[in-house]
């Protein structure tokens, strides 16, 4: 349970994909669609200091989460703001008697649904197929086929049923004229619906927040301090090569989980499949050796000093930290799956520890002053962060106990051991920045921003950027000549023009780094002395231009209240992302390979649309609110020579298959067109090309019937890469939500939900390049004859055509999907008072309860980098939750 | 009081606020060395030096796109001349190999790119060292001196292969930046000219005691330094260059280097350097079990003959196919060898079948025939054949190279790919090349008495004592030219001696009149250059001019 998951659905433009469902997960945030083929994600601000992530808060203490869109408001966070900020208030202390507040709730897990995949019977049958089409010789007899019926289901054999979720926190809170706390502790532990104990993830909180006035309000001194530690452990997720769901989708149904008669004790009794091979194997097996924790101590620390001055004057000091010790122990067992997949010859523990920290330094002066209907405010201030790492790891082999408790390096006693150590990359960030605010009765209002910031991770000639915005307000209902109107309660028209940009692109990228890989050179006569001698050169050219990415976005707005009860925000905005990063080619007779240049720029354009409906019926108080979102997303320039980039690849499929190219949308899903089947050898006969000369050949000489047609796109009479095309992408065309909540008396009923349009997924399930992977259900419907079928090819284990294997709209699916993510119903018990408590309330809900769409894999919702976004290899399902908890609060 | 406090504590905030100063934004990496904080020492100089070198060794250097191309330049260079065709499993094997034999390359082929990325890569580490080196701290100033020397032959031998295959190249004498890559080419003169004041640099380059830098020749090198550049290879390279350079152009001089300075260059090579050439290099009896003469035999690496020897290894233990630039075993060998072959011969590629007049042209009496050609067909009379059993590729003569052949001895010994790690050296020049060099500046330079002295030394090695009966009077340039075929074939020097006898002499020996596949047009109009790679004069945003003819 992350802190930013709240926000999913609730706000219009913000499409908030949890990577996956494996506990502590980490979510892809996108503001307003893609801009850059680099880190896409937004900055976190939680209470004024930038964080690095979010994983370590506990949601029960925030306050509020505002997501800052345009470049107006996140002007003021200047080189960092161009993916959008995510300002974070933690809750506070308040005035009066110490509030104690606690919150539990427990919850079990479920996969929503399986992926239908063949039985044993279907298998034997499917592969007999198969190998027919092949030429082969059928690898199972009738009498096997009639003897096997379900056979393994190896989904089940890897779920993890009814995987408990559980959390408890507790805050005590209060404060008097002069003063405010807030303390509290928090506990959570999820483990995850698949390989059970191996894929879990648990968090402790301590914060301690307090701030006190001295000097009759002139100074204000305050410190927050928040203690987290993180402890998981993972699954390979989303890889045909690795990882255990994959393996349970392509692993053949007739080979059981156990295998009593195996006497290679490397095989620990698991059974290992006589069809399957390479890295398909046992997933309970590959479970079972899998070993690794991950855990870190976070210390954020902040404090600050508030004085004011001359009634006007506000001056605000403040510094802060980051502190992450990470730690992470690996072991690797003596161990088989199959054949060629296991580690055989020693086995070995590995440790590794990280010691990161920032500092941050702020120093901001605000001014305001009231001049009649004149409102004049202005802030100035700096700001400056510095960030920095130190590292160690080791690895041995040849453990003296081979378990797992005892997989230390010093229980290790191999002869050579690999250490490495040092310190990470730094970076520091240097900002000079300012605001000013006009305002005139209230009517007429205008913002100036102006922010300067030098990174350490910009060339020398481009050490500084300036980032200016403006923004113009005119509340219309404040006019005299609205007066009439009564129904409009407030009536907004805005318009904002703003620079941002996107520091985020790595340390000393500038730089021109010294290699020595593949420069030695072998001196001496061979006879005696002959030996490599190390050369070193850079590994690439000085770019000392290199800046960060640029954002300037345009935004007219209206905010609306009207009946005192309807809320309406209506934007358009225009985002071009410009400058980024690229490794562009430059000539070859610089000599060197090539720096990364700022090179491509997209476009974002889109429009957005919130309501709210507030109402009391009697008793009943009802809000509804509803979003939805337009993006169009177009790569206005690839800088690069070939004029594309290349995206992510698929196993088993060639080359990759999303690109990032000029015209197209960002990280389109690029392959071919089918275009049905041949249903027999005239169809393929008549698929012929024409040359010039009037000779003629034929376009696909490699199909059978029962294989694709590929279109031939360029009409060149050859079905090649030149063939492939825009398939569809990633990102939604809509996204949506709507949202209800309801109170009746003591009950409450909360409704949460999302939904996108037109985001395709690119769904590759099975290993294409292993013949006896086991299909899914949907195979079954394959071409087996003349007009058997136009969409599901024929099954063959020899595939010269590629049917199966070429990356085509074959594997591409709707993503299209509604999903009801909450439903929370609760009840608020009012006779306690009695008893010095001031509130109770339980609750039940349910998590991911259904989500509508037309998509066979697991999980619609599918995150990842911006280049693999929406890229299904076997993505970890998100857990249906069923939840029961209890909120009190006493004095 | 308090108003005090107030005001002291804004005075500490604000002066920490302003002691951030971008000087701070400043960082080195920690992790990772670079350019800046590289270039410090003795042995950093030599790690620089030795990336220079590292260059040599690339014998299948990749394409802008990374993909390695299998265009070694002596390969290149007899597929280009007419002692080879193109080769290889059929005439797809590797297309660009094909335009290459036939003069009909393109502008995007990918061997010539992959060519000129690898000169051009050689330049810029010399250049990179040659920047640096006056930063260096150098505890002894005599390494400074030799460095630069062996730098500064190493980017003029670049840049005259570079300047051979392309005749027309921007000169870059510096590392450069984006603000650069407007290049215009440079008059082959003023390449020219940059490579012989290079060439002299190196050879005239002197330490504190006023010593030549560079030993006088390989021989003075310590074992542990064979492959390093010596005087002798210097000057021996700067007659080379002109040679061609004369030649090609039609000029009486190399700017800077006239015809008597030459002749007394490649002199001081011949008489001072303590070469000599191998005594039984052509050994046949050894050569008959070996099946590799013993000049060519990888146990005599580094022999007395060797004035220049680009260095190959086995240890790199190579397994990379997609990066074959960082690999220091002999690519071009596994291309030479007969395809599907076992026992003493290793099995190849069957890439630059040798052309059979080439083999008819030898007398059997010479042992260089059998010490240069694999003759795997069937055995007649004196045709050295012997009936090899092998896969016949495209345009198969059933000649093929012996110098360079794979042979299983050789094969990797560390691991690593066997195609990848000969561990065979590259001659780039042998003593017996300067001889004949030498004998050609002489006869037209200098003495005639000299330049018979050094033609009937290399003959008479091979045929015997007393077996050249000609003057001094009837010595003819021809003679010598015959005399480089004989005793310098597949060697990669043929094309280059073809070129400098001018445009008509190339048309003439390199149009070959022979039929269907073998057949090969000379196309004057390019000159037997390759073209300038189109990736080049498009990211040069045509700054760069196409070579005439293409």
């Amino acid at each position: 349970m992350r802190a930013d998951d709240a926000l999913q659905g609730k706000t219009s433009g913000v499409q908030i994909i949890s990577n996956s469902g494996q506990p502590g997960t980490s979510t892809s945030i996108r503001v307003r669609g893609v801009g850059t083929n680099g880190t896409a994600q937004p900055i976190y601000i939680v209470d004024g200091m930038t964080v690095g992530d979010i994983e370590y808060l506990n949601p029960a203490d925030i306050e509020s989460i505002e997501v800052l869109k345009d470049a107006a408001s996140s002007a003021i966070y200047g080189a960092r703001g161009g993916n959008g900020v995510i300002l974070i208030t933690t809750k506070n202390g308040s005035e009066g008697k110490t509030l104690v507040s606690a919150n539990f709730s427990y919850g079990i897990q479920n996969i929503a649904h399986k992926v239908n995949v063949l039985n044993a019977k279907e298998y034997c049958i499917l592969q007999n197929e198969a190998a027919q089409n092949g030429g082969q010789a059928l690898p199972f007899t009738q009498e096997q086929i009639d003897h096997y019926n379900r056979g393994t289901d190896w989904q089940e054999a890897v779920l993890n049923r009814n995987a408990p979720i559980k959390q408890g926190q507790v805050s005590i809170s209060g404060g008097d004229k002069n003063s405010s706390f807030l303390t509290s502790a928090s506990y959570f532990s999820q483990d995850g619906i698949l390989a059970k104990g191996k894929s879990n993830f648990q968090r402790f909180t301590a914060n301690t927040k307090a701030d006190r006035y001295f000097f009759n309000r002139h100074l204000r001194i305050g410190e927050n301090v928040a203690l987290s530690k993180v402890d998981r452990q993972s699954v390979t997720q989303n890889s045909l090569t690795a990882g255990p769901l994959v393996s349970a989708l392509n692993m053949d149904p007739l080979t059981p989980v156990y295998d009593g008669k195996n006497t290679d004790p490397l095989y620990g009794g698991f059974a290992t499949s006589r069809y399957v091979s390479q890295e398909v194997v046992n997933p309970v097996a590959r479970i079972y050796f899998s070993n690794g924790t991950s855990n870190y101590f976070k210390l954020i620390g902040s404090a600050f000093a508030e004085i004011t001055f001359l009634n006007d004057f506000v001056f605000r000091s403040s510094v802060g930290t980051e502190r992450t010790w990470n730690v992470s122990y690996g072991y690797t067992p003596l161990y088989r799956l199959n054949s060629t997949t296991g580690n055989t010859t020693a086995n070995g523990t590995s440790q590794s520890m990280e010691n990161s920290w920032s500092m941050s330094y702020d120093n901001v002066l605000n001014w305001a002053h009231e001049y009649g209907v004149h409102n004049v405010s202005a802030l100035i201030g700096t700001s400056f962060i510095d960030r920095s790492a130190t590292f160690m790891s080791g690895n041995r082999n040849d453990l003296i106990i081979d378990d797992p408790k005892y997989a230390y390096l010093s229980m290790a006693t191999a002869a050579t051991a690999g250490v490495s150590g040092g310190m990470r990359n730094p970076s520091r960030l240097l900002s000079f920045f300012g605001r000013a605010n006009y305002a005139y009765d209230n009517r007429y209002m205008a913002t100036f921003t102006l922010r300067r910031d030098g990174s350490s991770r910009f060339g020398p000639n481009n050490r500084f950027g300036t980032f200016p915005s403006m923004s113009a307000g005119w509340n219309l209902n404040n006019e005299k000549w609205m007066e009439g109107y009564d129904w409009i309660d407030a009536l907004k028209l805005r318009a904002s023009w703003g620079r941002n940009g996107n520091e985020n692109i790595g340390d000393f990228q500038f730089l021109s780094t010294i290699s020595t890989y593949g420069l030695s050179y072998p001196f001496g006569s061979q006879l005696d002395g002959q030996a490599l001698s190390t050369g070193a050169a850079p590994t690439k050219v000085l770019s000392p231009d290199l800046k960060w990415e640029t954002i300037e976005q345009t935004n007219i707005g209206i905010d609306a209240t009207l009946f005192n009860c309807l809320t309406v925000n209506l934007d358009y905005y225009r985002k071009d992302t410009k400058d980024l990063l690229l490794t562009s080619p430059t000539p070859l007779f610089l000599g060197n390979t090539f720096p990364t240049m700022n090179a491509g720029s997209v476009r974002n354009e889109g429009v957005e649309a919130f309501a709210s409906y507030k109402n009391k019926f009697d008793r009943l108080i009802m809000t509804i609110s509803g979003n939805v979102a337009y993006n169009r997303n177009v790569v206005t320039q690839v800088g690069t020579y070939t004029g594309f980039v290349a995206g992510t690849t698929m196993q088993g499929m060639s080359g990759a298959i999303t690109r990032m190219e000029k015209g197209f949308p960002m990280a389109y899903f690029w392959g071919y067109q089918t275009d049905g089947i041949f249903q027999n050898q005239e169809e393929i006969d008549a698929y012929v090309f024409t040359a010039a000369d009037g000779a003629k050949s034929l376009i696909q000489p490699n199909a059978k019937p029962g294989d694709f047609r590929f279109k031939d796109t360029n009409g060149d009479g050859v079905i090649d890469d030149n063939d492939r095309v825009n398939l569809g992408n990633p990102y939604p065309d809509f996204t949506y939500g709507l949202n209800l909540n309801l109170e009746y008396r003591g009950f409450d009923l909360q409704v949460n939900t999302s939904g996108t349009v037109g985001n395709k997924i690119f769904s590759v399930l099975r290993r294409m390049d292993l013949p006896m992977s086991n299909y899914q259900s949907w195979a079954l419907g394959r071409w087996h004859g003349e007009g058997t079928s136009n969409t599901i090819p024929r099954v063959t284990t020899n595939d010269a055509n590629q049917s199966w294997s070429k990356p085509s709209d074959f594997h591409v699916k709707d993503g299209d999907y509604f999903r009801i993510r909450n439903v929370m119903l609760g009840y608020s018990f009012k006779f306690l008072k009695n008893y010095n408590v001031d509130a109770l309330r339980v609750y039940a809900s349910v998590n991911n309860l259904f989500t509508f769409t037309k998509y066979t894999g697991y999980d619609p919702e599918i995150g990842g980098g911006v280049m693999s976004t929406g890229v299904d290899a076997g993505v970890y399902p998100h857990p249906r939750t069923v939840n029961f908890g209890v909120n009190v609060t006493f004095r | 009081m308090k108003k005090d406090i107030i005001f002291k504590s804004a005075l500490i905030a604000l002066t920490l606020g302003s002691t951030a100063c971008s000087d701070i934004l400043e960082l080195e990496p920690p992790m990772t060395q670079v350019t800046q904080n590289f270039y410090r020492n003795e042995t950093d100089a030599f790690q620089a030096l030795t990336s220079a070198y590292n260059v040599l060794a690339w014998s299948a250097p990749s394409t802008a796109a990374g993909s390695p191309q299998n265009c070694a330049f002596e390969l290149v260079s007899e597929v280009l001349g007419d002692a080879c065709y193109a080769g290889g499993a059929n005439a797809n094997d590797i297309p660009t190999m094909g335009r290459v034999n036939t003069f009909t390359m393109l502008p995007n082929d990918p061997a010539p790119e992959a060519l000129w990325n690898k000169y051009y890569t050689g330049i810029y580490r010399c250049n990179q060292l040659l920047v640096k080196i006056d930063g260096i701290n150098f505890a002894d100033e005599n390494l400074r001196t030799r460095y630069k020397a062996e730098a500064q032959f190493l980017r003029a031998n670049y840049y005259f292969d570079l300047v051979r295959l392309f005749g027309n190249v921007p000169l870059i004498l510096t590392p450069i930046t984006p603000a650069d890559y407007a290049q215009v080419q440079q008059a082959p003169e003023v390449i020219y000219g940059q490579i012989a004041t290079d060439l002299l640099a190196a050879i005239n380059a002197k330490d504190s005691e006023g010593n030549f830098s560079l030993p006088a020749s390989s021989l003075q090198l310590a074992a542990e330094d064979k492959g390093r550049v010596s005087r002798a290879a210097a000057e021996s390279m700067l007659a080379r260059v002109w040679l061609y350079y004369t030649g090609y152009y039609s000029k009486s001089e190399l700017p800077g280097v006239s015809a008597t300075d030459i002749v007394a260059i490649v002199d001081d090579v011949i008489l001072n350097s303590g070469h000599s050439l191998m005594a039984n290099a052509y050994d046949k009896v050894a050569a008959s079990t070996t099946k590799t003469s013993p000049l060519f035999d990888v146990a005599n690496k580094n022999s007395v003959e060797g004035v220049f020897e680009i260095q190959y290894s086995d240890l790199s233990k190579w397994g990379d196919w997609k990066n074959r630039q960082g690999c220091l075993g002999n690519q071009a060998v596994i291309l030479w060898g007969m395809r599907d072959v076992g026992g003493t011969y290793a099995a190849g590629w069957s890439f630059a079948p040798v052309s059979m007049a080439l083999f008819n042209r030898f007398s059997a009496s010479d042992p260089r025939r059998f010490a240069t050609f694999i003759n795997a067909n069937a055995a007649t009379a004196d045709n050295d054949g012997e009936a090899i059993k092998y896969t016949k590729g495209y345009q198969n003569t059933g000649i093929f190279n012996r110098k360079f052949t794979p042979l299983t001895a050789n094969n990797a010994r560390y691991g690593g790919s066997r195609e990848l790690n000969y561990r065979n050296n590259y001659m780039c020049i042998r003593f017996a090349d300067v001889l004949l060099m030498g004998a050609e500046l002489q006869l037209l330079y200098g003495s005639k008495a000299k330049a018979l002295e050094y033609y009937k030394k290399v003959r008479e090695r091979a045929m015997g004592a007393g077996s050249v009966t000609t003057s001094s009077a009837q010595l003819t340039l021809n003679m010598i030219d015959d005399e480089r075929i004989f005793e310098l074939s597949l060697e990669g020097h043929r094309y280059w001696d073809i070129l400098r006898r001018g445009q008509d002499y190339a048309e003439k020996t390199l149009t070959n009149g022979e039929a269907a596949e073998f057949a090969v047009t000379y196309n004057k109009a390019r000159g037997g250059l390759m073209p300038i790679p189109q990736y080049e004069i498009t990211q040069s945003k045509g700054s760069l001019k196409q070579n005439p003819g293409y």
